[in-house]
Order: C-alpha cells, then structure tokens, then sequence
C-alpha cells in the first residue's frame, strides 16, 4: 500500500509540476497561481494517502470524507488556479453583454423551488399511498401475519425474538431464576416448539385465528360498531394442555437445556418427594432417564392443579375485553381519526401534483417547454424513490431506529414482533414502489434524450466530418 | 514534453527537465514516505502529543489523591459482591455468565451479528488461555489460582540474584524482555501498597457452591520493591462489533495477560527475584499503570495510552527487584474528556458519569464499588454490569467508541497533535463522528469474519 501510494502520490507531483512549468515559459504564472496550485497538489495528494490509509484501516467512511473534504478543497483550489490561468490568457472580454446573460429569472427561480419541493415530497406521498393501501389489503395483511409471526416457520423465531427482547429490555427488574429460564426457553430447538404447538394449537387454527382477527378489525373500521368482535376458544386450548399434560411436561423436560439434577435432588425424587410449584421442578434441574419417568407424572399433575387454580375462561371475547380498558366513545374518535389518517395517506399525492401544476401554468408555453420542465421532477422523484426503495430493502438501519424509539413504551416482546414483520412490510412497499419510481427516472431521462438528440446528433456529424477532413489534407501532405 | 518558446519540441530541455525532476523526486519521496507515508509500527515514532504531554515526578504530582485515602477492600468490587451484598445477590450476574459460558443454559441474544453461535464460540476460545491459565479466576479478582498463577512455582531458581552494571540497564533488560514475552507496553512503577487490596476475597469456591468464600488480610508472599506494569492492545476489528464478537477481543488479552506475566515472572525467577503476576487480582491495576507512565485515566475510569487510546487491558508483576520507576505521564486526556463524554453519551446503561469535571465524591454515578480518595470521574458500577447481565457477555462500548481509540497509523496523528490544544479538543469529537470512527455495529461483524487471510 505505502509503495502505491510514494509511486502515485510523486506521479502526480511529477506531471502537475511539468504541466506548470510548460505553462510558466509559454505565459509567466504569478505568485497565486503556483500558491494555489501547490496548496491543491498538497490537499490532493494528502486526501488521497489518508484515504488509502483508511481503507488499510477498514475505516470506508473515512476514506470517503477524506477523500471529500481534503482531495475536494484541493480541487477548489486547483479549480480557482485554473481560473487564473484562464484569465492570464485570454484577451478582455466585452462584460456588458455578459451581464445581460447572467441575470436569472425570478420566474424561473419560484418554479425551480417548486420543482425541487414536488420532486422530494411525490416519492413519499406514493408511499403512503401504498401505506393506506396495504392496510386496506385484507388479504395481503393476512399473509404476512401469516408467513412472518403464526406458520411453525415463524413462531420460534418470535418466542426467541420476544424472549431476547424481554432479556434486553426488561432487565432491571428480573432476578437470576427468571434470567435463566429465558435463557432456557430461547435455546428450545424450532421442530420441538412444533411438536408442542401441534398439540396445543396447529398452524391451521393459528391461521384461522388471524384470518378472524384482521376481518374483525376491518369490519369493525368500516361499520358503526363499538368494539371488534372476535371470539378466543381459550377453554379449548387450556383442555387440550390439560389433556396432553404428561406429555407437555416431557416436552418441557427433553427441549429445555436444563442441568442435570443434584444428587440430593435425584435422592428425593426416588423417595418420591415432588415440588408443588413448577418453577421448583425447573430448578431441580434434569434428573436421570428411570427417574425422569418418575417425575413426569408427578410434575404433570402440578401442571393441571396450576391450570385449574388460573382459572381461564372458556372463550375470551375481544371487545369484552377491550370494554374494560377503553370506553366506546373514546374508542369511535381513535376509530374516526384512523380513518381520516387512511384517507389523507391514501390521497396526499395529490398534493405535489398540484404543485407542479401551479408551477408550469407560471412558465410552461408550449408543449416543448413542458417536456424541458418535466424531466426534473420525474428525475428528481425517480432517484429519491429508488433511493427509498434500496433502503426498505436494506432495512437494519431503519429498523434499529424505530426499535429504539418505541423500546420505552412498548412492551419487550412485542419489539420481538416488531422485529420480524417489519422488513417484510418494508420489502413489500418497496416492491411495489419499484417499478413507479424506475419509470419515473426512465421518462426523465428520455426525455433529457429526445430533446437534445438533435444537438448530440450534429456534434457527432461536424466531428466525424472535420477528422475526415484531417485525414485527407494528412493524407495530400504524406 | 517539454516546449521552447516557439511551441516545438526540444530535446534539450525535455531531458534537463526530466533529469532534474528525477532527481528532486528520488531525494524528496524517500524522506516524505518516510516520515509522512510510512505507517509500519516499528518505525512509528511514539508519541504525537507533544504539545500537551507533561511528565510528573510522582503520582501525588499527577493526580490529586487524599490524604486520607484508604485501600479498597476487594469485595467491594462489583463481581465479588454478588457473592455476599444482599443488594444484588440476586442478580446473580457472575452466575448467570457462568451457566452460559459452561452451556449450562444458552444465551437468549443468541442469533444476531456478534451473537451467533461461531462469535460466542470464539468469545469462548478466547477467553481459553485465562481460563485453563488461571481456572478462569483473574478476570474475577480472584489471585493464586490456576497452573499460571501458583505462586508456590514462582519461586526464584537461582539462590544468588543476577546484578546489572546499573539500574538503567536492568529497566531496559527487564522492558525488552517483557515486551518480547509478548507486552504491549511496559512500564515500571514503585510499589506502592496504597493500590494492593487491603483484603482479598477469594469466592472460588463460593462460585463452585462448594464452600463459602474466604476473606482475608492480604498479604503479599515476599516484599515487593518494583511493579512491571503491562499493557495488551486489543484487537481493532473485533472492538468494533456488538457482543460475543467483541467480548473476543477482551478475552484474548486476558489470555495474553495470563501467559505474559506468568512468563514475565519466571524471567525474573530465573535471575533470581521473586515474582508474583497479577491481571484483576492483588491490587488496583490502573493506578499502577498511571505510576508507571503507561497512559492517564480517562472518564470511563479505563486508562488512555498514548499509543492505542483505551484498546488495552492492564496486568502487572510483582517483584523484588530494585527498578527506576517511570514518572507519571499526562497528555490533555482530563482535558478532552470535560468536553468529549462520548463514552457517557453512548453507553447503553448510562453507567458513566457526566460531571463535567472530576471529583472526591460520586454524585450522579454512585455506587457501592465507588471508591472515593481520589479526585476522578465515578461510575456506576450496577449499572455497567446490567448491560453484561443484558447481553450475556461483557460490554466495552466505552472502550471502542472513545475518540482515542484508533490503529497507530500516521492520519492520527494530526488528531492527536489537535487535541492537544483547545481548538481542536472542541471540534474533535465531531470530527471523529463525522470521519465514521467509533462507531459499533452488525455489519463490522461480518466484515471482521470476511477479512481475507494469508494474503
């Protein structure tokens, strides 16, 4: 790297020095210009080595600001040296006209503005569009809950998340017992939550359960409904838990890494002396294989006693629930202002559209000037949009950010939630975007295309006929 | 090519310019790229603070250090307490980081960038050298324990002590032999039993459940006259990761520590000195440092080096061979720190303390290991651990996102000459952000796995 950078670094002494010195005997620089000059060479060569350095360091972002802060203030200068020499030799120009030419419209100016404010904001007006709209997909909503949260795929991954979350989240207030059986549950293999989960509550019925929750939810958004109605078969569950208790205590025993048990623990178990509470049978620990058949039953009939003693309804109904926390009225405003929100999501590109159309009725003539016009904001819109989209498709950032934000008021395992359907919300809004934003920047640069291809068409022609011209005298001469 | 004033070209002048620009270009690049280019650590040159370095006499010169100052009990100590202080036995922090490093239970961050199953592996195996070095007790405070660490086997081999023609020449033996035995740094201080524990609390067995811990007056084996201070730099990459990732790069220098200062002391045992060596365990382990020139305490409470910022972990050797101590060094590291407080502004636990100047009392950081006697910035010490709890590895955000902590290249250097004066203390963090430095996140861990060896 340090011999890349001596050879290059003095390639460019070289030539610059040279160039300068060639320019010195044809028109003698003054003191600015080689001032100038010299501080230019002095930045760029120093960006560059730093850069070089950074990346030898595995530092990129700093390689890229010293490359834009050093090596880019040394082009300023080589920039405004250049200008120097410019002045130094050409004749004096006639400045009066130039002035003429120099002075902007302000028209021009308001309508730029406008241009740049439209371009920005059309790209996010789009998406919420497509914000209200997926909201408003029934269907596709269900799917991602589906794919992302309930199907035997998912739901480990979201016991582990919310269990990681608990434990980053929550911490101050769990003891070391708590601790360890997070610990324990987040080591549960994915194939043995699906043997539990087979037994308790299949993937069929977890999707079923969704698909009726997000329909209560929009029926009750687009009726006058107090509450959502959904009905939980809680009791059904709760038996199927009590039915299968031998085996969801072996389950317990066999997929939680739990060390193995003391020798006074293993002692008590053959004399047959079992806790009463669950959390003692976790802290026994993991007894031998004959006593483990042992223990089972008796932990399962712990497990019933503590299911009884919990009293669970049989069915647990959602807007009895909610009626608890939140009155009817309270609830129709938050309805009424959700629903203003989807509106306003739905419709808010109208608004930079409208902009433009302000902006070209002050400046626009005539069809061509219109297409002049266009092309900037359809560039501007096109570039941030798949910008927006590169990111929603890169979203660790954005994610890491809005976990941070809502970690103080939500609770630890539902940032777990938040987690896993996140990108794929933002993968699916940036799939939808993609194509709009791409035939955006498309368009822009067509048109860029089509308006001056007559110019790039005859700078072509005059320079292919004045090299033609060249070889022929050449060709006379030789 | 070079032009005469008609625009033609002209042998003459193209080989004179040519010739001459050779010439100025082969006297000039080698003193530039040596001086400016270079960046191989053997031929950096040590320090760039010149402008605000100064040397002390003492550590009393240094630092303000009370009269009345006492010697911290060991059992104070965060870690230990959680073997007999009621107010966080149930934390059971030190327990909890046991179960999941003898996978007695996982860790439930297990998944993410810095927490899969190859970093946490590596964490493991990094902390491997300490562990079979030590039975994994230095890192606890805990002394004496462990095949590196018996001091029953370091004794003196010879019965006649080995003399140098003079005590310089036994400073510069006794460093280049530390340093080659693998120490980063290497400085010599007095002893001073101002920073030996006044007690020593061994929990071995307490952590095995075996048996209850045992606290007891410490007692050193020998008289000690001279402490080798060490210091190990860590790795860059892996401090820049989140968890298990990073825990790597603090386990691997307590291997080193382990292995280093055992060897440190057989040297000397082989000339016929005691030696003891010590990590966490003994005493005090950065004061000591202080004392022998090796850096200045920072806000974090961690020592800055001149040469690697806060990326090294400290050790020392006890010994009773007669050494000049080094002086003190202070190099405008209290001075940035009034103004930085990255670290405090970043640390997930908000452990650190955001007074703006040091003092004799913890105030918005107290703690029960707080130990006051000495003018200093204070940090909560439950806070700090809770994050550990939280992660299930140790935290050293402070450590990588500290503006000190950079690779000794020379682009540093200039950052290194601007904190030494006002100006440059007030934009230097901002510039540091700005630059991307300290910054700690998932993709630095794939970068750590992806970089390409044997090239």
């Amino acid at each position: 790297m340090g011999t890349i950078l001596s050879f290059s670094s003095g390639i460019i002494i070289i030539v610059l020095f040279q160039y300068l010195l060639n320019l010195h005997r044809k028109t003698p620089l003054n003191k600015r210009i080689w001032i100038l000059t010299i501080s230019a060479a002095v930045f760029i060569v120093f960006g560059l080595a730093w850069a070089i350095t950074s990346i030898a360091e595995r530092e990129p972002q700093a390689a890229y600001m010293g490359i834009f802060i050093f090596t880019g203030f040394g082009f300023v200068l080589m920039v405004l040296a250049w200008q120097e020499i410019v002045k130094l030799s050409r004749p004096e120009v006639d400045k009066s006209s130039v002035d003429n030419k120099n002075n902007l419209s302000i028209k021009a100016i308001i309508v730029s503005v406008i241009i740049i404010i439209s371009g920005i904001l059309l790209p996010f007006t789009i998406l919420t569009n497509k914000v209200s709209n997926l909201l408003s997909d029934q269907e596709t909503v269900t799917t991602m809950l589906k794919e992302n949260l309930l199907s035997n795929e998912a739901l480990p991954k979201v016991i582990k998340k919310g269990v990681m979350y608990q434990n980053l989240y929550d911490s101050d207030t769990i003891l070391l017992g708590q601790r360890m059986m997070l610990s324990v549950v987040s080591g549960v293999y994915p194939e043995d939550w699906i043997k539990l989960f087979d037994k308790v509550l299949p993937e069929n019925e977890r999707f079923l359960l969704a698909e009726n929750g997000i329909n209560s939810f929009h029926n009750w958004l687009n009726s006058e409904d107090d509450y959502p109605e959904l009905i939980i078969k809680s009791g059904e569950i709760i038996s199927r838990v009590e039915d299968n208790a031998q085996f969801v205590m072996r389950w317990i025993f066999s997929s939680f890494t739990l060390p193995p048990s003391s020798n006074e623990q293993v002692a008590a178990y053959e004399q047959g002396i079992f806790p009463t509470e669950m959390e003692k049978f976790m802290e026994g620990g993991l007894p031998p294989d004959d006593i483990l058949e042992k223990v089972i039953p008796a932990a399962a009939e712990v497990l019933e006693a503590t299911i009884s003693e919990a009293n669970v309804p049989e069915n647990i109904s959602l807007s009895e629930t909610m009626a608890e926390t939140v009155t009817a009225e309270e609830l129709k405003v938050q309805k009424a202002q959700l629903k203003n929100m989807l509106n306003a999501f739905r419709y808010l590109w109208v608004l930079p559209i409208l902009l433009l159309i302000i902006a070209f009725s002050i400046i626009v003539r005539s069809p061509k000037q219109l297409l002049n016009w266009i092309q900037y904001p359809l560039f501007i819109s096109g570039i941030i949009g798949l910008i927006l989209v590169y990111y929603f498709n890169h979203s660790n950032g954005i994610l890491e950010s809005v976990i941070n934000t809502i970690s103080a008021s939500a609770p630890p395992p539902a940032l777990g939630i938040i987690h896993l359907l996140f990108p794929s919300i933002l993968e699916y809004l940036a799939s939808t975007m993609f194509l709009t934003m791409l035939s955006m920047l498309i368009s822009s640069l067509l048109i860029l295309t089509g308006l001056y291809s007559s110019q790039i068409i005859s700078n072509l022609k005059s320079k292919l006929q004045s090299s033609i011209k060249i070889k022929e005298v050449n060709h006379v001469n030789g | 090519m070079s032009m005469d004033n008609n625009g033609d070209t002209s042998r003459r002048n193209f080989l004179k310019t040519s010739v001459i620009s050779v010439l100025g270009l082969s006297i000039a690049a080698p003193l530039v790229a040596n001086k400016v280019i270079n960046n191989t650590a053997e031929k950096r040159k040590y320090s760039t603070f010149a402008l605000s370095k100064k040397e002390y006499n003492t550590i009393d010169d240094a630092y303000e250090i009370s009269p009345d100052y006492k010697r911290m009990d060991q059992r104070d100590s965060r870690l230990l307490r959680d073997f007999w202080d009621p107010t966080v036995k149930d934390k059971g922090v030190v327990l909890s980081f046991a179960a999941k490093a003898l996978h007695l239970v996982p860790n439930p961050n297990e998944g993410p960038p810095g927490y899969t199953k190859a970093d946490q592996a590596l964490s493991k195996a990094s902390w491997g050298g300490h562990d079979a070095g030590t039975a994994g007790m230095s890192a606890l405070g805990i002394h004496n324990k462990g095949p590196l660490n018996d001091w029953s086997a370091l004794q003196p081999k010879v019965k006649k002590k080995v003399k140098f023609e003079s005590v310089d020449e036994a400073n510069q033996i006794v460093k280049r032999a530390s340093n080659f035995l693998g120490a980063d740094l290497v400085g010599i201080a007095p002893y001073d039993e101002r920073w030996v524990y006044s007690k020593w609390y061994d929990a071995y067995d307490a952590l095995y459940q075996r048996g209850p811990a045992i606290h007891s007056e410490a007692k050193m084996p020998f008289k000690p006259k001279s402490v080798i201070a060490v210091a190990f730099e860590m790795d860059y990459d892996a401090l820049k990761t989140p968890g298990a990732l990073s825990d790597s790069a603090v386990g691997l220098e307590y291997s080193h520590m382990t292995e280093t200062t055992h060897k440190i002391a057989v040297f000397l045992n082989e000339l016929g000195y005691q030696a003891i060596p010590a990590g966490n365990d003994v005493g005090l382990s950065i004061p000591v440092a202080i004392q022998a020139g090796l850096g200045e305490q920072s806000r974090m409470g961690t020592l800055i080096t001149e040469k690697y910022g806060s990326r090294v972990r400290l050790a020392k050797v006890y010994t009773d061979m007669e050494l000049v101590p080094d002086k003190p060094v202070r190099f405008g590291v209290e001075e940035f720190c009034e103004k930085c407080m990255k670290c405090a502004d970043l640390c997930p636990s908000k452990a650190i303390s955001k007074d703006k100047k040091p003092s004799w009392e913890p105030k918005t950081t107290a703690s029960a290991s707080s130990h006051p006697g000495v003018k200093k910035w204070f940090q909560d010490s439950e806070k700090c651990v809770s994050e550990w709890e939280k992660t299930g590895v140790g935290c050293s955000v402070c450590l990588s996102v500290c503006p000190y902590n950079k690779l000794d290249t020379w682009v540093h250097d200039i950052s290194k000459i601007a904190v030494g004066i006002p100006v440059g203390r007030d934009i230097a963090r901002q510039m540091d952000e700005t630059f991307g430095y300290g910054s700690i996140s998932a993709e630095n861990a794939d970068k750590f796995w992806s970089k390409k060896i044997n090239e």
